[in-house]
């Protein structure tokens, strides 16, 4: 019962999308704006608010939402954080970069992994969704690289495949790096892959680089939108839990215990009400910071916020989150970015990557990450020119893999080698 | 399944870990692989916990078999000396029992080839 509850709450925000965008567009509009998206190189920043227009970025959105959540039902895996994580975070990123054509040949890739492997394609299934941060490779190939039709999505397909194929092998490989401590691992490896194959093109002469389009004009209404999503989320929480406030008070807390760190599921950790609750009020907490720091939402920030909120069921709450935003912020004023730009608000809220850094070894740790998180991630973009949606989980591995060892350093200094006894 | 042995070694290390780190336990271990069964006894003593500290540890141990994350996670088993992923080795596992009796802590951990 628990888990069909779960399901339909995880389906919630898919459908709502759905229906949303056939209220404020016509079917004309939303299948014209579906075709700009789908042949849009959407390499980041790609804003599909402004290529395809608000109706046709809902449905898009909606729809690779729904996908991944089909193929949970598919594959018969459970409703737990890492999925939840991996549906919001699709949801997310199709407001700016994945969309109903660029996702498919990863996913595909990833499945002929598992056929070589011999496995069910369930036990990489993960991967797979989070592996959809690879699509502008397809998407650049197939209508950016000035190919010819034909041979530009052939190629592109081919590179989707290819990228799929190595993913999870090079994805569980990765976490070693920094051991767990920058939650979008396969924002890391996706990066890594995307440098690898960047350079190499570059030498064949393909002109790959990052791009800057962002929407401007729908700042009001996804305020009003998202805050009924979360608002929905928390309300949720409050009513699936059998004894309300007192019933969420101990789960939450001991979501709030957690340090974050891979792999932290509070669906096990605090049930299924308190990871609702926890999601809709890391929401709203993004949508605050946005707020505050006085940055307009876009596509490329609701991918953050939707982001953040799905992995409050995976290791983000407000103890360790609050730290890596505030080190954001100070080093925007310190440093030569403003402080409401998209850039820095992004940074902000994917920087949240970082959270087990502030969970582990507390609130002055977590602030540093931030504060050298912006510097990180506003330099590696470059390397895979934008061909990794999840810039921030890239930078998040050198960071990570950067303090951790020196904090722990830091922190063992003066203990005693015994073992104890 | 692949790296199946490496799975056995990360999950004994980061039993092993979590023990030794925590409760500072000396402890004896045996590990069988029969008919595709991989069995795992752990003893450890003196393990100092009260009846309601047991009972999370074991609940945490007691998550059941998650094939769909371990493939992906396994490599962070028993890689941090204080922070811990037990959970991670309950889902790499097909049974988990415990035991507590005196401050000796007996633990039995099986996981079926895939």
């Amino acid at each position: 019962m628990v888990k069909q509850k779960s399901m339909i709450l995880l389906l919630f925000l898919p459908v709502l999308l759905i229906f949303t965008s056939f209220f404020l567009a016509t079917p004309d509009q939303i299948l014209n704006g579906i075709s700009r998206i789908v042949v849009s190189p959407s390499l980041l920043l790609t804003d599909y608010l402004l290529v395809g227009g608000l109706g046709a970025t809902l449905l898009n959105a909606g729809l690779c939402g729904f996908a991944a959540v089909l193929m949970m039902l598919i594959c018969r895996v459970d409703v737990n954080g890492p999925f939840i994580a991996a549906v919001y975070t699709v949801t997310g990123f199709a407001f700016f970069g994945k969309n109903i054509f660029n996702i498919w040949p990863v996913l595909a890739g990833v499945y002929l992994f598992s056929l070589y492997q011999k496995a069910p394609y369930r036990n990489n299934l993960l991967v797979a969704l989070f592996g959809t941060t690879l699509a502008p490779l397809v998407s650049y190939f197939s209508f950016g690289a000035g190919l010819s039709p034909a041979s530009g999505i052939a190629t592109g397909i081919l590179f989707g495949l290819a990228s799929g194929f190595i993913l999870p092998a090079m994805a569980s490989h990765m976490l070693r790096f920094h051991n767990g401590y920058n939650i979008y691992n396969v924002g890391f490896t996706g990066g890594i892959i995307g440098s690898f194959i960047v350079a190499n093109a570059r030498s064949f002469g393909f002109e790959i680089n990052p791009s800057y389009m962002l929407a401007e004009e729908f700042d009001l209404f996804f305020r009003i939108f998202l805050s009924f999503v979360f608002l929905f989320l928390m309300c949720a929480g409050f009513f699936f839990s059998r004894s309300g406030t007192q019933g969420l008070m101990q789960p939450l807390k001991r979501i709030h215990r957690s340090t974050g760190r891979l792999i932290s599921d509070f669906t096990i950790v605090g049930g299924y009400p308190a990871t609702f609750f926890n999601m809709g009020f890391m929401g709203m907490v993004s949508m605050l910071f946005v707020f505050l720091v006085g940055g307009s939402i876009n596509g490329p920030v609701i991918g953050g916020i939707l982001t953040v909120v799905g992995f409050s069921a995976f290791g983000k709450h407000v103890r360790n989150c609050l730290p890596i935003l505030l080190g954001v912020v100070i080093a925007s004023f310190m440093k030569i970015w403003e402080t409401s730009a998209t850039e820095v608000i992004i940074a902000g809220l994917f920087g949240t990557t970082l959270a087990p850094v502030a969970g582990q070894y507390g609130f002055a740790a977590g602030i540093a990450a931030g504060f050298f998180h912006l510097s990180i991630v506003m330099n590696v973009g470059l390397l895979h020119g934008g061909i990794n949606l999840y810039n921030n989980g890239f930078a998040g591995g050198f960071v990570a893999a950067f303090l951790v060892p020196v904090i722990d350093f830091i922190k063992r200094h003066g203990e005693n080698d015994e073992v104890r006894n | 399944m692949k790296y199946e042995i490496k799975k056995i070694a990360k999950i004994v290390d980061e039993v092993i870990t979590y023990f030794m780190f925590n409760y500072g336990a000396e402890s004896l271990i045996e590990i069988k692989c029969r008919n595709k069964v991989t069995h795992m006894k752990f003893r450890f003593s003196p393990v100092d916990i009260g009846e309601k500290e047991f009972k999370k540890i074991e609940k945490r141990f007691a998550v059941s078999r998650h094939p769909e994350l371990e493939n992906y996670y396994w490599q962070l088993a028993g890689e941090v000396e204080d922070n811990n992923e037990i959970t991670l080795v309950g889902m790499m596992c097909d049974t988990c029992t415990m035991h507590l009796n005196n401050n000796i802590l007996d633990m039995e951990l099986t996981r079926k080839l895939q």
